[in-house]
């Protein structure tokens, strides 16, 4: 109740009363200022965010689909290749075995010959022949009968077997990278024939010493050819289908080498498909592959790796070894197995140090699974798919296909890198404007409290004094007069009276005049207020700029009044907007610049007033404008934020001595509201050239999709040719055996070594293609001339030869680049227009260079056949060729165009038509745009 | 079997040699009554049927009763080719067979949406190839009533 009452006393008091309603009205419209602009940060932060992690997410997926989809279709056509080639010699040499009565007569006589010639030596524990002959031939000792002779039927096998002199050098020096070439005879007639020749004996003793007496198919791969007599007599087995019986073994050490193979093995039968007649063998070295998925780039620090179905890594770079916790789950023991020694290559992800790995699921079918993989903290995106299953065998499972994983594993971080640093700058940015808006929101209050309390204090002095005396009058407060006892007299008493009355009616003058006051005050803080919302209804800042001069123009003596903004780095000032009651000399847009000794002063913050111009002893180049304008006062805000100057307000008056301190306290309030204003201005324009970035990284992916997916489509298309003819001359060639006619045999075992060879040039070419985009060497400055000579001189030791004229320029210019692919520019565009010189009498090869605006051109101009003007826009696609029977693969003008392009160079053609020769153009970035 | 007995001609566009090769030999291996002309690129086999180029005199250039039209040539691809035959009126009656390596889905669509009669993958298989080149014969110039030509 004593409280109750103590409180409400205060408001008794005409002070306290006004000062708590003007101090509620300025918290409450501050209060919704702030909000309304946190919300308004709050919803553009969302928005941005939202779209961008959208638009990423998608481009990302797609982006990463295209790259698994088509590194897969390189593994699969590899291994394919692998196939085919090895089907290729067993399918050849089955043909021979089924037609070896046909073939018996164009055969010479083998031992007279130094091509099928076998001359073995027994060293008492086995057979080996001389190392000048074309095949190494290893006889155990125990296929001797009991004369100690080699038995008969082991000599019929190395006979047969010795067309494979014949086959196999061919097949070992074209297509994929082999280690060795084997033939392995049947059971009881185990003769190993290996190409190229080696000491096998010698080697085979180190790694498994028992072979001398012990059969080598139980060995090596016990129950294997069980495996396959058992799957030939199965009377639902088509036995024209003995490629189905073709195995892989997986990944494993080579025990001779040491080099990772695999191994295919494929068996050969008699004519009627009853009796094993031993094994064509391949161990194809798989460094490419494990090389390629190693150096597959996925993002900074992603990898990928291949698994076989059960879990087994056998592919992965060091850094994904790291990851993955497989560091020490790789077991490299050497196992014996019935007593021969191998390196099987083990390393499992159930053996990995996390658990998460050790629980990863391993894609089931060949379309693309994502899954999130939380190892070590951090969070991993892993994506799978199923390469095409390969025919393989072991030992418990038998005959049966086995389905390797590519798998790429990437950071999720890095995944969405740009996003989360844009969306760290927008939040950023956004919580620094509501921590100003509320440091200069608490100054405003704080000061408006002081200056409410202030001025209430001063208008209710007189008022109180009144009241008291009033109040004295009223009550009859004859203890008054007691204060001035010393007039002791009544005409006294009179004139105190009559005084009394006057003051009485010089307060109500006075009380008039500080309502004048009060009203001012509160039309003032209308003012600020409209000026408020105008910012805070996010009005163009040009508007807000009007509005607030408009406002400020009828609250303070002035004939005009403008407002001039910095630009980002404050070397200059722009006029943004003028009020003003007489014409003006600056038009609106003006921009002058920004002294240095100026903008120190302006960025003090500190308000200038000049109260008369006429005065003043130094005049600057505005004030004399002014002058000559007829103004005299001059008085100027600047407008600075963190230091920063933003801007400044002016106002000039044609009066001298027309503004004081309360104007300047004034316009100090507006100015600190136009500051956030200009300052939120700037960070939208910012936010908005973020967007533009990002929408313009999201044209360029979306531009690399759709390339890469017309380079998988075009890759496809072009390795399938070769096999379509490798197999179709192969049925061919089986059925002219088989009618035996021989007449056309010869050139088709050409098409088929030929397409081999072609499909071993386009995947090398394809691999080139490949690394030109993941591995980069780092860009030095170079004189061009150098890579120009050092290209002459690989292709034809200089340029001196071939009756070709070559005018080399030497003054090229120093360019920044990648120095050996620039060198392979030259080479192919060189090479092209040698190529393509047609019957030309002189042949001219020009390589020089053009100065252009846009920096130095380069150029290879020939007099050769030249290209019609339809077809110049084509020439640079992959698999392009103009011409189906030139040499060439249609990969070179690609490599170039990338080349160029991931230097940021262009490259074009021009060409008047046939016979009117070819110019090739390209540029480069020069040392000077190192700056 | 309408043209019994009347030597028919196929018009035969595939870049690759070897390619050409294997169908015109597993043609003759079926025996269809057949008369088999080649051309290595678009714009031969346009100069062909527009009679133009090398190919100005009709008695060169007979026409054909059927084409068959493989999808990535060079200078001027297979689609357009299909497109620019049926886009002439005295050219669009003759059965166009498009006979590629490609597999792709989008390939097929733009070859039907330019109304090919037929779209056939090359197969791998030997003994496929040698089977669909068999029945390809068969079904056109055997079992199919082509139309009169000009």
């Amino acid at each position: 109740m004593k409280k109750g009452r103590s409180f409400f006393q205060h408001f008794n008091r005409y002070q306290n009363k006004i000062s708590f309603i003007a101090f509620t009205s300025v918290f409450i419209s501050l209060l919704l200022m702030i909000t309304v602009s946190y919300s308004g940060i709050n919803e553009l932060y969302d928005s941005t965010s939202d779209e961008m992690e959208r638009g990423l997410t998608a481009v990302n997926q797609d982006h990463l689909s295209n790259y698994m989809n088509i590194s897969a279709d390189y593994i699969d056509s590899r291994m394919q290749t692998f196939f085919a080639e090895q089907a290729t010699l067993a399918e050849i040499y089955q043909t021979i075995l089924d037609h070896d009565t046909e073939f018996a007569p164009i055969l010479p006589p083998q031992q007279n010959t130094a091509l099928f010639s076998t001359n073995l030596s027994y060293n008492g524990r086995w057979y080996q022949n001389p190392k000048d002959e074309t095949s190494s031939v290893l006889v155990p000792r125990y296929l001797q009968d009991h004369n100690q002779q080699i038995k008969p039927e082991v000599q019929t096998v190395i006979h047969n077997s010795a067309m494979f002199n014949l086959l196999m050098p061919a097949f070992y020096h074209h297509g994929a990278n082999k280690l060795w070439l084997y033939y392995v005879g049947p059971k009881d007639q185990e003769i190993l024939r290996t190409v190229p020749w080696n000491d096998s004996g010698s080697a085979m003793d180190q790694i498994y010493p028992a072979f001398t007496d012990s059969p080598i198919w139980e060995a090596f791969s016990p129950g294997l050819v069980s495996s396959w007599e058992h799957k030939i007599s199965d009377p639902t087995f088509d036995k024209n289908k003995l490629t189905e019986l073709a195995i892989m073994k997986p990944p494993s050490q080579d025990g001779f080498t040491g080099k990772t193979i695999i191994t295919l093995n494929y068996p050969v039968w008699d004519r009627l498909r009853s009796h094993f007649l031993g094994s064509v063998s391949v161990d194809v070295e798989l460094n490419e592959i494990i090389q390629y998925t190693r150096d597959l780039k996925l993002a900074r620090s992603g990898f990928a790796f291949i698994s076989q179905s059960n879990g087994n890594v056998f592919a992965l770079n060091a850094n994904g070894e790291e990851i993955l916790g497989l560091k020490n789950a790789q077991d490299s023991t050497v196992l014996r197995k019935s007593g021969a020694e191998y390196n099987p290559m083990l390393r499992f992800f159930k053996d990995s140090i996390y658990d998460s790995v050790r629980k990863l699921q391993l894609a089931t079918t060949a379309d693309i699974s994502q899954q999130e993989l939380r190892i070590n903290g951090i969070d991993y995106i892993v994506l799978q798919k199923n390469l095409k299953p390969v025919k393989t065998w072991s030992q418990d499972k038998g005959l049966h296909k086995d389905t390797w994983v590519l798998g790429f594993v990437i950071p999720k971080q890095e995944l969405y890198a740009t996003f989360y640093t844009v969306q760290k700058q927008v939040k950023n940015s956004g919580k620094r404007i509501i921590y100003n808006q509320f440091i200069i929101v608490s100054l405003f209050i704080a000061l408006a409290a002081v200056a409410i309390n202030f001025m209430a204090s001063r208008m209710t002095k007189d008022l109180t004094q009144l009241q008291e005396a009033a109040s004295a009058i009223a009550r009859a407060d004859y203890d008054m007069p007691i204060v001035v006892t010393s007039q002791d007299e009544i005409g006294s008493l009179a004139v105190t009276i009559n005084h009394m009355r006057n003051r009485i009616k010089q307060s109500f003058g006075e009380l008039t005049e500080k309502n004048e006051i009060l009203n001012r005050y509160a039309l003032r803080l209308a003012k600020l207020h409209e000026i408020d919302s105008a910012i805070l209804t996010k009005q163009p800042l040009h508007t807000i700029v009007q509005v607030s001069l408009k406002h400020l123009a009828t609250l303070i003596p002035c004939q005009r009044a403008s407002c001039a903004i910095a630009d980002p780095s404050s070397t200059s000032l722009t006029l943004l907007a003028v009020l003003t009651e007489r014409p003006s000399a600056i038009p609106t847009d003006d921009t002058a610049p920004l002294l240095p000794n100026l903008l120190s002063v302006m960025q003090t913050g500190n308000v200038l007033i000049v109260n008369d111009l006429s005065k003043l002893a130094d005049l600057s180049e505005e004030h004399r404008l002014l002058l000559s304008e007829g103004f005299h006062s001059y008085l100027r805000v600047p407008l600075v934020l963190d230091g920063t100057l933003l801007g400044c307000l002016n106002f000039s008056a044609l009066s001298p001595h027309a503004f004081n301190q309360t104007h300047s306290d004034l316009i100090h309030e507006v100015a600190s509201s136009i500051t956030i204003a200009l300052h939120q201005t700037r960070l939208q324009e910012k936010i908005k050239t973020y967007n533009a970035e990002l929408e313009r990284r999201i044209h360029e992916l979306e531009i690399k999709n759709a390339e890469m997916e017309r380079f998988t489509y075009t890759v496809s298309h072009d390795l399938k040719s070769p096999l379509i003819t490798i197999k179709g001359f192969l049925g061919m060639l089986t059925t002219d055996a088989k009618a035996g006619k021989v007449e056309r045999m010869e050139s088709d075992i050409k098409r088929i070594t030929n397409a081999a060879d072609k499909m071993q040039t386009l995947l090398e070419d394809l691999l080139e293609l490949s690394r030109v985009g993941r591995v980069s060497t780092p860009a030095s400055v170079f004189p061009i001339s150098e890579t120009v000579q050092e290209a002459g001189e690989l292709l034809y030791g200089g340029f001196t030869t071939k009756n070709i004229f070559f005018e080399i320029a030497n003054d090229m210019p120093l360019v920044r680049a990648d120095r050996s692919r620039i060198c392979e520019v030259w080479q192919n565009l060189l090479e092209n227009a040698v190529k393509y010189m047609g019957n030309q009498p002189s042949p001219h090869i020009v390589a020089g260079w053009l100065t252009s605006k846009d920096g130095p051109i380069f150029f290879v101009k020939d007099n050769g056949i030249g290209i019609e003007s339809a077809y110049q826009h084509k020439i640079f696609d992959l698999f392009e060729k103009l011409n189906p029977h030139s040499e060439g693969t249609g990969i070179g003008l690609a490599l170039v165009k990338r080349i160029i392009e991931l230097h940021n160079g262009k490259i074009w053609v021009e060409s008047l038509g046939i016979d009117q020769g070819s110019t090739f153009y390209f540029t480069l970035p020069t040392k000077e745009d190192l700056t | 079997m309408t043209q019994q007995g009347e030597a028919l001609t196929i018009l035969l566009v595939e870049d690759n040699d070897d390619h050409a090769e294997l169908v015109i030999r597993t043609f003759e291996d079926h025996v269809i009554a057949n008369q088999m002309l080649r051309v290595c690129d678009g714009r031969e086999a346009l100069d062909y049927l527009f009679r133009c180029g090398n190919y100005e005199s009709p008695l060169i250039s007979p026409r054909p009763n059927l084409i068959l039209l493989d999808l990535r040539l060079p200078k001027v691809d297979g689609l357009e080719v299909l497109q620019t035959i049926k886009q002439s009126e005295d050219l669009r009656s003759i059965p166009v067979v498009m006979l590629t390596s490609s597999e792709s889905e989008k390939d097929v669509v733009k070859a039907y949406a330019n109304y090919a009669n037929s779209f056939l993958v090359k197969p791998l298989d030997f003994d496929k190839f040698s089977q669909l080149m068999k029945d390809l014969g068969y079904y056109w110039l055997c079992w199919n009533t082509n139309p009169q030509l000009r």
